[in-house]
């Protein structure tokens, strides 16, 4: 009997520790994990004082593995759907953004950034994430963001944007906004129900789709 | 004698007609105990992993894939036999039906020819679910047993649905690998414990019993899928330079063409 309470206390501990929801977890506070499945060595590897090492004579064929979670620093509901799915891969996808881009354009060039996205505050986050991605890379990148005369803006905004971004790219260009040696790299959505960015690239008045 | 047989022909035939028979019936808490352990006793919780915990932004219940041609293929194999295959790619068709699409769907089986399609397709999803982690503990179901099922047993599986969007010629233009977590529970104790937390503490949202685990799941999957279908469109747009635009797509952030 006594054997039988022990038990069922050690099973209710260990569900104590369980990230999925239950008794101890909400539905809410397991989304907020990030978890992956790694296997015994390499979760020893990140946690050795939780984790033990795989032992030496170990069968080949035994798969141990373990459930790595971390509590998220913002909680899913903290920002905009949206805002919370471009953010949370933001290093990657504008890395990735950043790398073709630079590839389009391998000479020496000063490089100019902005980000158009309904939200500011979101846009000038993407804008830095991208001129950091673009100095990292070994590339001259300036501070200066490109601005056209409100004419120009109020014609262009309603525009397509098939048409928008290369108008504006020739006016650049028209206007002495951006030189020769001047490329600017725009990143965007073109819908507002998209949360994947979108690159295209300005120069000498010729505006390129990056992706 | 021939009322008796046809009454047991017809018991046989008719399962529910078994009450009728003359049994001798087990005590009334045991047979209380055990509809309730083998019936109910089951908790099933469904945890979202890498991606599919993400919110989704796009409202699957509109039609955003007007005029567009999808055709959804759902791959079988070693965790999703063809028949399963075949119900995902119905249900992902009348996914992409109601968001205006004219979808169709094609489930590659061994040893069969290729399949006759009625349209040239603007998108081709494809479907493919592996199974990345399955633990059942036999240690468990001992101390369940054992326990008259108060120590309740586990049962844990991990599963990966990829997801990959090309267009027409094979240009991939979407991808994702969405993962899941199912815990099962098995016990009287821990299925009294959850309903009775459900029925008092836990508000509608954050209930653990019931349906609650297929329907998140259902959400949170067929959400990401219309995302991915959603991104591949968009992105299939912008490398073919707008020639063949959205239809519904509204002006992009037009507030903030202020800059270029």
């Amino acid at each position: 009997m006594r054997a039988a309470w022990l038990t069922s206390v050690v099973v209710l501990a260990a569900c104590a520790y369980d990230p999925a929801p239950g008794l101890a977890t909400g539905q809410n506070e397991a989304r907020n994990f990030e978890c992956e499945r790694v296997g015994q060595a390499e979760a020893h590897d990140r946690y050795p004082g939780d984790i033990p090492p795989v032992p030496p004579r170990l069968d080949t064929e035994s798969k141990v593995d373990a459930l790595l979670c971390q509590a998220r620093f913002v909680p899913l509901d903290a920002r905009l759907p949206r805002d919370e799915a471009i953010l949370s891969r933001l290093r990657s996808s504008v890395g990735g953004l950043t790398q073709l881009a630079s590839a389009l354009n391998p000479g020496d060039v000063v490089w100019h950034v902005d980000a158009f996205y309904p939200d500011p505050m979101i846009a000038m986050k993407i804008s830095v994430a991208a001129k950091t991605s673009l100095f990292e890379h070994g590339r001259v990148v300036s501070d200066r963001v490109p601005t056209l005369a409100a004419g120009d803006i109020s014609v262009i905004s309603r525009m397509p944007p098939k048409q928008a971004y290369a108008v504006a790219c020739k006016r650049y260009f028209a206007e002495n906004v951006l030189g020769a040696h001047d490329v600017f790299l725009g990143l965007m959505i073109v819908d507002p129900r998209e949360t994947q960015l979108h690159a295209g690239v300005c120069q000498a008045g010729q505006w390129r789709w990056v992706q | 004698m021939a009322g008796r047989d046809l009454a047991e022909t017809r018991a046989l035939r008719d399962p529910l007609l078994y009450g009728t028979r003359p049994v001798k019936h087990p005590p009334l808490l045991v047979t209380a105990l055990l509809l309730a352990a083998t019936s109910t006793g089951c908790v099933t919780v469904y945890q979202p992993l890498i991606g599919l915990q993400r919110p989704v932004a796009i409202d699957p219940e509109v039609g955003n894939f007007e005029g567009q041609k999808i055709l959804v293929r759902c791959i079988p194999g070693d965790y999703l036999e063809a028949n399963e295959s075949e119900q995902l790619c119905r249900q992902v068709r009348t996914l992409f039906t109601n968001q205006s699409a004219t979808v169709e769907v094609e489930v590659p089986r061994k040893n069969a020819g290729a399949m006759e399609r009625t349209f040239k397709p603007d998108l081709i999803v494809e479907l493919r679910a592996r199974l990345i982690s399955e633990s059942n503990n036999f240690f468990t179901w001992v101390l369940c047993i054992g326990s008259f099922t108060l120590i309740p047993s586990l049962f844990e599986l991990e599963f990966a649905q990829d997801v990959t969007v090309r267009d027409a010629t094979g240009f991939l233009l979407a991808t994702d690998s969405l993962q899941a977590r199912i815990v099962r529970q098995f016990g009287l104790g821990v299925w009294g414990v959850n309903g009775l937390l459900d029925l008092i503490v836990r508000p509608k949202s954050e209930k653990v019993t019931g349906t609650w685990a297929k329907d998140a799941l259902s959400k949170d999957l067929f959400g990401h899928i219309s995302e991915l279908a959603f991104h591949g469109r968009m992105r299939a747009a912008v490398m073919n330079d707008f020639t063949a635009p959205p239809a519904a797509a509204p002006a992009p952030g037009a507030p903030k063409v202020k800059s270029p």
